[in-house]
């Protein structure tokens, strides 16, 4: 499992090991591949990591042309950062993160999970059962604890409101 | 949300502050997912509005159990920067204008 150590409160460091660190660097992969596609907005994973602010589609094109390359841009940078963090060596990994850096690894995970949660269709219920070993979406289900894990692990020494203060 | 690590208590602190009506006009709704850890919604409520601890985990309790809760409010410019923080941060939040 990824270990996570506490910084000041407004950052942390973390551990991978060489394969969790290759499965993060696939996992960015696969994120910076759909996020350059042509992704159709009625896809279910586009809608979830870009979601409608408004009902009615007047407002929501306004919202939209607004926000949307903003928030498009904050995801690839998000990933960039990530992707700097892990390098491209194979042994395990170990780094003191900046703050910047964690909010973009926070966000990322978010990603992810919000990501595969969305394809899995989950369902609270499903996500707090055990994982059946027979269930072909099984790996998919562990990676997504994994991801939840990992982010659980830097949220519990991370403070937000030095967070805050610090990016003043 | 998913997978509580606590139950945390319920408090019974209220949003502070008084605003014109006007201000209020437009609210900022925040929906359950399936998928966020409730730890992360409540450390981006902290973190994105300032909220204290306890008020920000009663909002997420909220979103979490009644189905949404209203984490901001005032002009509509206001509303659109705010729901745009959130969906920078992964949650699923919606504008509406207040009745």
């Amino acid at each position: 499992m990824p270990r996570v150590f506490p910084l000041d409160g407004t950052s942390v460091a973390i551990a991978l090991e060489a394969d969790e660190r290759e499965a993060m660097r696939r996992l960015v992969g696969e994120m910076r591949t759909f996020l350059t596609a042509e992704i159709p907005r009625q896809d279910a994973v586009r809608a979830r990591l870009f979601p409608n602010a408004y009902e009615d589609e007047e407002s929501e094109a306004g919202y939209r042309e607004m926000v949307e390359a903003d928030l498009e841009q904050a995801k690839r940078a998000a990933l960039d950062t990530v992707a700097q963090t892990l390098g491209d060596q194979d042994e395990d990994l170990e780094v003191a993160l900046l703050p910047n850096e964690v909010q973009a690894w926070l966000t990322l995970l978010t990603d992810l999970r919000l990501s595969l949660g969305t394809r899995l269709e989950v369902t609270e219920e499903k996500m707090s059962a055990e994982i059946d070993a027979a269930d072909p979406d099984g790996p998919a289900y562990a990676m997504l604890d994994w991801l939840g894990w990992f982010q659980e692990s830097m949220l519990r020494y991370l403070d937000p409101e030095k967070q805050r203060l610090q990016e003043e | 949300m998913s997978r509580p690590a606590v139950a945390p208590e319920r408090t019974e602190e209220q949003e502070s502050g008084t605003s014109s009506s006007l201000e209020r006009a437009w609210l900022v709704i925040v929906w359950n997912d399936p998928i966020n850890l409730m730890s992360y919604v409540t450390y981006v409520f902290q973190k994105l509005f300032g909220y204290p601890h306890a008020i920000a985990e009663k909002l997420m309790l909220d979103v979490h159990y009644r189905g949404k809760a209203v984490v901001s409010s005032g002009t509509r410019e206001k509303a659109e920067l705010d729901c745009s923080r959130l969906h920078a941060h992964g949650l699923w939040a919606t504008i509406a204008k207040s009745d």
